[in-house]
């Protein structure tokens, strides 16, 4: 039991540290279908699970300048007025309908990345008139090109929505953020993926840590679920980091599209079923 | 062997960001050795055999009443397994949130003023949001 919560929480930290998911897509099902704990434990280790996958993957990223920190923590802004917005209008709207939006809305950008599966670097993007006054750009050096990679954001006010609304939604249903923000900058930002991945980690950390207080005076992270999924995805999220710089572009979003598959198929499942 | 292209070559405008960096991974190692702490003291209480299927037996029918920092650090002398892994826990979650609190301090240094407000404003709301959704937390017994 003990160790089977610490393997799968391996997983969840690398999937997420390459996807640039918090990993509770992972932990949530592994925790209840399958090991049986009661779900408010699974979404209490989840959000330990987030800021783990975040905090043991946040430093190798941004050393390596992989995460964005400005365009993180300007993004960051329009996530938390989602969330707040979300919690505002939380119990006036149906979640049957947020499942069904969500997923449809998830199931459109997985089809809209599988006309991008090819790209692996952005190249020429049009110019934004907002992206250089805030200053979204930067450069990395790609470990599997082996060259630096300058890039520019396009689309910033688009993404700045797609942002709200990831911070509505996960401010609603808890989760999906990271799906939403990995997309944002991939679609209408147009950032090379690692940038997109890895900025969307230190983002979905930065997001849990707000709600975390709340999970925690609620008793809903118990030790001794979240010690063993702590330690496990720490562990995952720092093999992930060393992974995910070998990897091309492509190959991360070549995975990134069968989990979004996924989640957008149980989400509409979940609305259409939902009472 | 010769000069390997590397992160070495990107222009040298990193400022403190190695400085993030470094205390970013402390803060994990901190946490994960303090919960790791924690694991080894509650196998060497409870034995290996109750260790291995403690979340089993456990983990259902026990609520944790570790709610807040007060209750924690209580329970951390003479060490109570698991608030010495609760106490890890927390440390993990404070990890972003003084990530921003760094970062905030890096634009600063860099005198962009511009994303220390920015900046300034998310860690605003994070503890915001500590303090308000953490009332229970803070005050508790």
């Amino acid at each position: 039991m003990f160790f089977w919560i610490f393997l799968f929480s391996v997983g969840a930290g690398i999937g997420g540290a390459i996807l640039g998911l918090g990993g509770g897509v992972i932990i949530v099902p592994a925790l209840t279908l399958l090991l049986n704990l009661p779900i408010r434990f699974a979404i209490g280790a989840s959000i330990v699970a987030v800021i783990a996958t975040s905090s043991g993957t946040a430093s190798a990223y941004i050393r390596d300048q992989l995460t964005n920190l400005r365009i993180g923590i300007a993004l960051e802004v329009m996530t938390t007025m989602g969330a707040l917005s979300g919690a505002v209008i939380a119990g006036h709207v149906s979640p049957r309908w947020l499942y069904i939006i969500f997923g449809l809305l998830l199931a459109y950008s997985a089809l809209a990345l599988l006309g991008r599966l090819k790209i692996e670097l952005p190249g020429e993007v049009p110019y934004d008139p907002l992206a250089s006054r805030l200053r979204f750009s930067g450069v990395y050096y790609d470990q599997a090109l082996r060259q630096r990679v300058p890039y520019i954001a396009t689309g910033v006010a688009p993404a700045g929505v797609m942002m709200y609304a990831a911070g509505i939604f996960s401010g609603l249903l808890g989760i999906g953020s990271g799906l939403f923000k990995v997309l944002a900058m991939d679609i209408a930002m147009r950032l090379p993926m690692k940038v997109s991945t890895s900025t969307s980690n230190f983002m979905v950390g930065v997001t849990a840590a707000a709600s975390a207080g709340v999970y925690f005076s609620r008793g809903d992270i118990h030790p001794v679920v979240a010690a063993p999924v702590a330690l496990g995805v720490l562990l995952g999220a720092w093999i992930g980091a060393r992974v995910m710089g070998q990897l091309r572009n492509t190959t991360i979003r070549k995975l990134f599209i069968p989990v979004l598959a996924i989640v957008a198929v149980s989400m509409i499942y979940r609305g259409l079923t939902v009472r | 062997m010769s000069a390997r292209p590397g992160p070495q070559d990107l222009p040298g405008d990193l400022g403190l960001r190695p400085m993030v960096s470094a205390f970013l991974r402390y803060g994990v190692l901190l946490a994960a050795l303090v919960i790791l702490i924690g694991l080894v003291l509650s196998f060497i209480q409870v034995g290996f055999k109750t260790f291995v299927s403690m979340p089993r037996i456990r983990v259902p029918e026990v609520n944790t009443d570790l709610t807040s920092l007060r209750a924690v650090f209580r329970e951390l002398l003479p060490p109570v397994p698991e608030a010495v892994m609760d106490a890890g826990v927390l440390l993990l979650i404070a990890t972003p949130v003084l990530t921003v609190g760094a970062a905030t301090i890096m634009f600063a240094v860099e005198k962009d003023w511009m994303y220390v407000a920015i900046s300034g404003f998310v860690f605003a709301v994070l503890i915001l949001g500590f303090v308000l959704g953490g009332r229970g937390a803070l005050g508790g017994s």
